[in-house]
């Protein structure tokens, strides 16, 4: 009886540390998918690893694409090439044409606690 | 020996629990367990999809775990916003394709969340089955969703008290599914206020019954931060990726409802 109290007490131990394993996964995770996207760069041969600066929905209102937060000159700019093969179509909302989809990879930076460790 | 009986069962539904093939989560740290170079072409190919559509906004899920070890009714692990975007890479160059907006589990708080933008390679990053489920709202509903995250009042619906099985009906815990609803239905009605959503949503929406094991849920929400049944009175009733899709398609608001795989196949749901 005691063993299987002993038992129990062992299993509640590990799933305890089972869910603070899985956390700390997390960097260890984000760092090996780093490590594998920039390794598989040589193999994907027009797609390369890229990481953002900078991220803005597409907004379209009023027949005129617009990037939220930016001043309406430079999103003009932008977008003229994010929308070209639906350009026709960008005087109403509902169009169904295709959109343009870079063929860079496009990944998140890995964690900040990463980042400042690796330097 | 009666009672090392019960000790006995009890550490087999612990065990049950604790093992991976419990509940799913929303975590954005699971390792690959697909080759990098599949994960990247199949990453692109539904982004090409989404696009080929003409979609500027839509609700997108992955398969983190196998649907054999999931509740029944419940194929997707993970749902998640996904808006067509002009991003500017590291070196200045600006490219289009989809940013994805995530309620994630935070990192070694399972009860906690944050929102997290990603893009589709580490969406798919550690999935079980490459295989995407895409929903694509109405025109307008999507015009309105792109409004609310393009204007930051999406953060405003955030709550960080995280549960794997949260119940769309109030409050108290979210989860991302929850969280793609409130966004879907803040769009929709115009609004920020939550207990509003929550009124429309108990009105509308048709959750689906976790139907798992008591033994399951009564030593998960024991022992497992991100499992718990206090937001519950009685039967377990949460949102998944499917039963957004229904509302949408129920309502008119779905112009597309599929699954995509890697090998191209696209099934209705």
């Amino acid at each position: 009886m005691k063993r299987v109290t002993s038992a129990l007490i062992m299993i509640l131990s590990m799933a305890s540390l089972n869910t603070q394993a899985a956390g700390s996964a997390h960097h260890s995770g984000q760092a090996s998918k780093h490590t594998a996207l920039a390794a598989s760069e040589g193999v994907a041969s027009t797609a390369k690893v890229a990481s953002v600066a900078l991220v803005t929905p597409v907004i379209v209102a009023g027949g005129v694409s617009l990037v939220a937060g930016s001043v309406v000159a430079e999103a003009g700019d932008a977008l003229s090439d994010g929308l070209k093969s639906s350009h026709a179509s960008s005087h109403h909302h509902h169009h169904q044409h295709t959109l343009i989809i870079t063929e860079h990879t496009i990944t998140a930076d890995p964690a900040p606690s990463q980042v400042i460790n690796k330097k | 020996m009666k009672s090392t009986t019960v000790y006995l069962f009890i550490i087999v539904s612990i065990f049950s629990f604790i093992s991976p093939n419990a509940l799913a989560g929303s975590q954005s740290d699971a390792p690959s367990q697909h080759a990098p170079e599949q994960i990247i072409k199949f990453a692109k190919d539904v982004e090409k999809y989404a696009a080929s559509k003409g979609a500027r906004a839509f609700i997108i899920a992955r398969v983190g775990r196998p649907e054999k070890d999931l509740p029944e009714g419940i194929k997707f692990t993970h749902t998640a916003v996904a808006l067509y975007s002009n991003i500017t890479l590291d070196n200045g160059e600006i490219v289009q394709g989809y940013a994805i907006h995530n309620l994630y589990q935070q990192s070694g708080k399972a009860n906690k969340s944050e929102l997290v933008v990603d893009y589709p390679v580490d969406f798919f990053w550690g999935v079980h089955e490459l295989t995407a489920g895409i929903l694509i709202p109405s025109a307008e509903v999507q015009d309105k969703l792109i409004d609310l995250i393009a204007s930051g009042k999406d953060k405003t619906l955030h709550n960080q008290n995280y549960s794997v099985i949260a119940n769309p009906f109030n409050s108290t815990f979210q989860n991302c599914t929850e969280y793609t609803l409130d966004l879907l239905n803040s769009a929709i009605y115009n609004t920020q206020d939550v207990a509003q959503l929550k009124v429309n949503a108990k009105a509308h929406f048709q959750a689906q019954r976790v139907k798992t094991s008591p033994f399951k849920l009564f030593f998960g929400s024991m022992f497992m931060d991100d499992v718990t049944t206090q937001d519950h009175n009685g039967k377990v009733y949460t949102t998944t990726f499917t039963t957004i899709g229904q509302y949408l398609r129920e309502n008119k608001l779905a112009s597309e409802f599929i699954t995509y795989t890697a090998d191209g196949d696209i099934n209705s749901l």
